[in-house]
Formats: structure tokens, C-alpha cells, sequence
């Protein structure tokens, strides 16, 4: 399973602007200051709570599943397990949210390492499917046990949500997204961020250079689950209510998240972003707009529009952008000379 | 007694996903597509089916052949065409395609049937016989022996027919069969006409025993990709064994532990046999499992 050569040396020598920590300073100051403007509007500010959210969960994907190359469907395990550390230990057992939220990001870390050995002996499609399975597996256990609840679900009690101010959550995804961007732009101007290029271009070749491939993606796995476990606690300290069925959800969460990454632009630091920020409040004006008349329409589009983004648009906004930027340049060279 | 009654349930299980899994297993081991959105056709078949009986009144075990297969075969390659021919040279963006296909045609169907299940009516439908002191299913017996005869006739074709030796020397080395002269894209629109065929056929004779949902193929991909593993790639007497196996192992795991774990159960030893045997129980290697 190797992306074919002159996709892969491209996308590796893309300069982006936002790669540099300034650029990303301004960048985020810039996205916050608009966000702050839009966020007088209840509405807007749902849209933008949802796109900051996943911009951050699609962000953590794509540290394993665009830099490293290893596509997981399975990331709804550790949306659950942050949602139902969070959950369980307040409702239950009377936690507070910050020691809950640790506990899932320290559950999701060693359940990734534990299944990092069986999984990544696994190439491409083979991988994909694991981690399916792996999904199915959590979601049946899941509903099985009767701590998490069964199929019932876990709500927690209004008075135990930590924040219910719309404005404030969205000051809380905006730091969460700045986070996971920040980790992964760390990553990647750094030496493990060329390892995981490597090792995502060439297995054999980065192998043979000293690299190990199997450490490289299990910390690659380890750091994204660390960041999705993360906003899987937000997600259910937002909504107040955790439906397994939702949260492990292989369609809606697990296929869901590397669309985004798809769509803005795999491999990238601000693609994801681009993705969440276009495909969320999309998604949901479209289901405003047709609830009723036509169910089930903002899923089918997401469809079609995956599957001309998977035809067409292989590099996503952000390769189309970059791709722009690169023909201006060449022909305000053309026109200097 | 009890443990009779969850064998024999086991083994029609198994018969299902054993026939929903031959026509994966023929992409998978053909054109080395892992197509997720293979359960879709089987939902599709189903819908399609129940509205020839509506409008037409023509029993689901007949058109399961006569209308819905031939009608799955033109989608299929349509689809092949469309879609997945573009993306040979990207397994990354083969997988995003067909979860896009599972979106379009999952909501396409819910919008149309407004989520309503549907369930198609036969003569078969209910009845039982008597075997061993077992009742067994009637429209469930059907589909494992449809699948068995589906087998014989798919490896009689393989290694019997110019068409199909070629799809087997495909499978092998696509490279070299370009070279020998081989048309290798018919042959791929051909592979994937059959396996949509086999699967829109497994849905249309699922209808009697199952109601229709738009669920119901995303339901089956899991198992038929265990069986997939479990049987080796490109194998289809893999495929039929590999079923019932996964079939049996569901029924007994239901019985042991409890019904609600018996996913888990498969779900874990598929994980297992992915992992110690990627090749399958009975595969030799990946790329040489067509033959059966």
C-alpha cells in the first residue's frame, strides 16, 4: 500500500504559509476574531461550536491518518471513550470534569498502544477494515455492560454540566481546536513529523533508514487518540447526553471525521479545519432546510460530495488553494522576467 | 437438543453471509478493491425486489433471478464505471468512494421509502420443515443452498470458461494478463456486474425472511469482510466455508455467552485471524487465492 509517487513528492514539498508558527498565530487570532463577531447569533454560534469541534477531532485524525498514512475508521472508539469517562465518573461516581477528562485521554492512550501491535500488522484496506471491526466491537460491548449503562445511554444530570453558555463553549472549542492545530503543526515542523512522512511515503525505505516504522505509527496513533479522547469529553459535556449508538457510531463519526480531513486536504495542517468548517454548518443547513420534505438528504449529499472529492479533489481545499498559489506565482514570474 | 437447533441456525446464518461475501471476495480478489458499499447492493436488491412484487405481483424467488440479479449486473457496472474505475490507483481514495456510495445510496433509499421497512410476501415465507427433529426455515434452507449453488456455478465458470480463466490470471498478475492480450478493464466491469449481481440476488432472496431497511446492508459488510478473511482472498469455496463457519461461531457464541456478545465474539476473532493468518484460513497467499 503505497500513494503513488508523484502525488506523495508533491504533497511533501508543499510550503504552506500556515506552517510556520506565526503564520498560524495570525491565522487562529484572525479565525477567533470572526468567530467572536458571528457568535451574537445563537445559530452561528451552534455552527461554529460544531465546526471548531470537529475541526479539532478531523486535526487529530489526520496526525495518524494523513501524515502517517493509516487510515482508521475506528476513531469513534475514542470519541467514546472520552465521552464515557466523562459521563460514567460524574454521574456515577461524583468525579469532577477535569480528573474524568484525564482518565479518558489516559484510557484512550493505552488502548491505542495495546491495539497497535495487532493493527499495524495490517496494510492499507486490511487496516481499514480492523479498525471497522475494532469499532463494532467497542459499540456491542458498549451496550452490552451494564456500568456503561447498556443501550439506555448515559445523561448526565443538568446541574453537573460544568458549562451550558453557548458563548462560553465556544470559547472552549476554539482553545481545544487551537490545540489539536498546534499539536499537529508541532509534529510536523519537527523531526517525528518527517519520520511519519516517511514512513507514510516509503515503509521500506524509512525502515531501512533507521526508522521503526511500528514505533512511529503507534506514537502517530497514541497522540490522535490522546486529541480525540479529548473532544469526545467536550462533545458530551455539550450535549449532556450520551446515546452509544451515536458516539460509536461507525457511519456518523468514524467514517465522518476522515471525510472532513479528505475534503480540506489530507496531510495538511489547516485542511481538516477547512473540511469541519465547510462540511458541519453545511451539513446542518442543509437538514434545517429539508427537515420533513426530504429525509435523509444532508447525508446524501455528504455522500456525493465524498465520493467527487475521493474523484476530483484528491488534494482537498487546501491542495486546490496551494495549487492556485503556485500558478500565481509562476506567472508573476513569467511577468517579472 | 438445544445445541442442534443453534447449529442448525448457525449454518442458515452462515449461508447469508456466506453469499453476500462471494461477490466481495470476487472484488476483493479480482480487482483488489475492498468495497465497503457491497452490503448497499444487497439493500438495494431488496427494495428493488419489493417493488416488483407490488407492481408486478412476481414472487421474490423468481425474480431474485430473472429481474433483480440482470438488474444488479447493469448497476454494478455502471457503478464499476462511474465511480471505481477512476480510483484503481488510489486504495485511500477507493475506500472514501465506496463509503460516499454507502451515504448516497443508504439516504437516496431512505428519502424514497421515507424509512418504512418492507417485507416481501411467498408461499415460502414462515413455512418450516421437519428434519431430524429440527424446524428448519424454508426461505432461510433456500438462500444457503442458493449459495451453495452459486459457488458450484461461480468456480465451474472460473475454471471452466475462457472469460473465466482470464479472470483468474487477472487476479494473479494484472500486469502481465495486459501484456498476454487480456482486456483487463472488461474483465473488471465484468467482476464487478457479477458481484453486485450476487449480491442484489442475496438480497431478493433475503426479502421473505427479512424485512427491509436501510440499515440492513451495513449491517452485513462486517460479517461478509470476516468471512472474507476467514476463507482467504479470492477464494470462493473460502467464501462458502468461511460463512457458515462465521455463521456457526455467531450462533454458538449467542448460546454460550448471550446473544448480545455474540458480535463481539466474531468481531474479536476476526481481529485474531486477520492478524496471525492475513492470507485466511484457507488461502495460500494473496496473490495467488482465486483458485478455489
Amino acid at each position: 500500500m503505497t500513494l503513488d509517487l508523484e502525488n506523495t513528492s508533491q504533497k511533501t514539498t508543499l510550503k504552506s504559509p500556515l506552517k510556520s508558527w506565526g503564520g498560524f498565530v495570525v491565522g487562529m487570532l484572525i479565525l477567533g476574531i470572526i468567530s467572536k463577531l458571528i457568535s451574537a447569533d445563537g445559530y452561528y454560534n451552534s455552527l461554529a461550536n460544531a465546526g471548531f469541534l470537529f475541526g479539532g477531532l478531523a486535526t487529530a485524525w489526520n496526525i495518524l491518518g494523513g501524515y502517517c498514512g493509516q487510515f482508521s475508521f475506528g476513531h469513534a472508539v475514542f470519541v467514546g471513550i472520552g465521552a464515557y469517562s466523562v459521563a460514567l465518573t460524574k454521574t456515577d461516581h461524583n468525579w469532577g470534569t477535569i480528573p474524568g477528562i484525564i482518565l479518558g485521554i489516559m484510557i484512550s492512550i493505552a488502548v491505542a498502544m495495546a491495539i497497535s501491535w495487532p493493527l499495524f500488522r495490517l496494510r492499507g484496506s486490511f487496516f481499514a477494515i480492523g479498525t471497522l471491526a475494532f469499532s463494532e466491537v467497542a459499540l456491542s460491548l458498549a451496550m452490552y455492560f451494564t456500568w456503561t449503562h447498556g443501550a439506555l445511554g448515559v445523561q448526565i444530570p443538568f446541574e453537573r454540566l460544568p458549562i451550558v453558555d453557548q458563548k462560553v463553549w465556544l470559547i472552549v472549542f476554539f482553545v481545544y481546536l487551537v490545540f489539536c492545530m498546534g499539536t499537529s503543526l508541532f509534529l510536523i515542523r519537527g523531526r517525528i513529523g518527517y519520520y511519519m512522512i516517511s514512513v507514510r511515503d516509503d515503509e521500506a525505505t524509512a525502515a531501512a533508514s533507521g526508522i521503526n516504522p511500528l514505533t512511529i505509527k503507534t506514537i502517530a496513533f497514541a497522540i490522535s487518540a490522546a486529541l480525540t479522547s479529548l473532544g469526545g469529553s467536550l462533545y458530551v459535556l455539550y450535549l449532556g447526553n450520551l446515546d452509544p449508538r451515536a458516539f460509536l457510531s461507525t457511519l456518523e463519526i468514524g467514517a465522518f471525521i476522515p471525510l472532513l480531513a479528505l475534503i480540506g486536504g489530507l496531510g495538511t495542517v489547516v485542511g481538516p479545519l477547512l473540511g469541519a468548517l465547510f462540511l458541519e454548518p453545511g451539513q446542518t443547513y442543509l437538514r434545517g432546510q429539508f427537515a420533513g420534505s426530504l429525509a435523509g438528504i444532508s447525508q446524501g449529499t455528504v455522500g456525493i460530495i465524498l465520493i467527487l472529492a475521493a474523484l476530483y479533489f484528491r488534494h482537498g481545499f487546501w491542495g486546490a488553494i496551494q495549487g492556485l498559489a503556485r500558478r500565481l506565482q509562476r506567472i508573476s514570474k513569467g511577468a517579472s522576467k | 437438543m438445544d445445541l442442534a437447533i443453534v447449529l442448525s441456525s448457525g449454518l442458515l446464518i452462515g449461508g447469508i453471509y456466506a453469499f453476500i461475501a462471494i461477490g466481495l471476495n470476487l472484488i476483493f480478489g479480482v480487482i483488489r478493491v475492498a468495497n465497503f458499499a457491497q452490503g448497499e447492493f444487497v439493500m438495494l436488491g431488496m427494495f428493488v425486489t419489493y417493488l416488483i412484487q407490488t407492481n408486478f405481483h412476481i414472487d421474490p424467488y423468481i425474480s431474485a433471478w430473472a429481474i433483480v440479479a440482470p438488474i444488479g449486473f447493469i448497476f454494478g457496472a455502471l457503478v464499476y464505471i462511474i465511480v471505481i474505475r477512476r480510483l484503481l490507483d488510489d486504495h485511500y481514495m477507493q475506500m472514501f468512494a465506496t463509503f460516499g456510495l454507502i451515504f448516497v445510496f443508504q439516504n437516496l433509499v431512505l428519502s424514497l421509502s421515507r424509512g418504512e421497512a418492507k417485507q416481501t410476501k411467498s408461499v415460502a415465507a414462515g413455512k418450516t420443515i421437519k428434519a431430524f427433529g429440527l424446524d428448519i426455515s424454508i426461505p432461510r434452507l433456500i438462500v444457503l443452498l442458493a449459495a451453495m449453488g452459486v459457488a458450484y456455478l461461480l468456480m465451474q465458470f472460473l475454471n471452466r470458461t475462457i472469460v473465466g480463466t482470464a479472470m483468474r490470471a487477472v487476479a494473479q498478475d494484472q500486469k502481465t494478463s495486459t501484456l498476454m492480450g487480456i482486456n483487463t478493464n472488461q474483465i473488471y466491469i465484468l467482476t464487478f456486474g457479477i458481484s453486485a449481481a450476487l449480491a442484489a440476488m442475496a438480497g431478493a432472496l433475503l426479502t421473505p425472511s427479512y424485512a427491509a431497511t436501510t440499515e440492513i446492508g451495513f449491517g452485513f459488510i462486517l460479517p461478509a469482510f470476516a468471512v472474507v478473511v476467514l476463507g482467504g482472498l479470492g477464494s470462493v469455496k473460502g467464501s462458502l466455508v468461511g460463512g457458515i463457519l462465521v455463521g456457526v461461531i455467531e450462533g454458538l457464541a449467542g448460546y454460550l455467552l448471550d446473544p448480545q456478545l455474540k458480535q463481539a465474539v466474531w468481531f474479536t476473532l476476526f481481529l485474531i485471524v486477520l492478524v496471525i493468518r492475513p492470507n485466511g484460513l484457507f488461502g495460500k497467499s494473496v496473490k495467488g487465492g482465486m483458485l478455489a
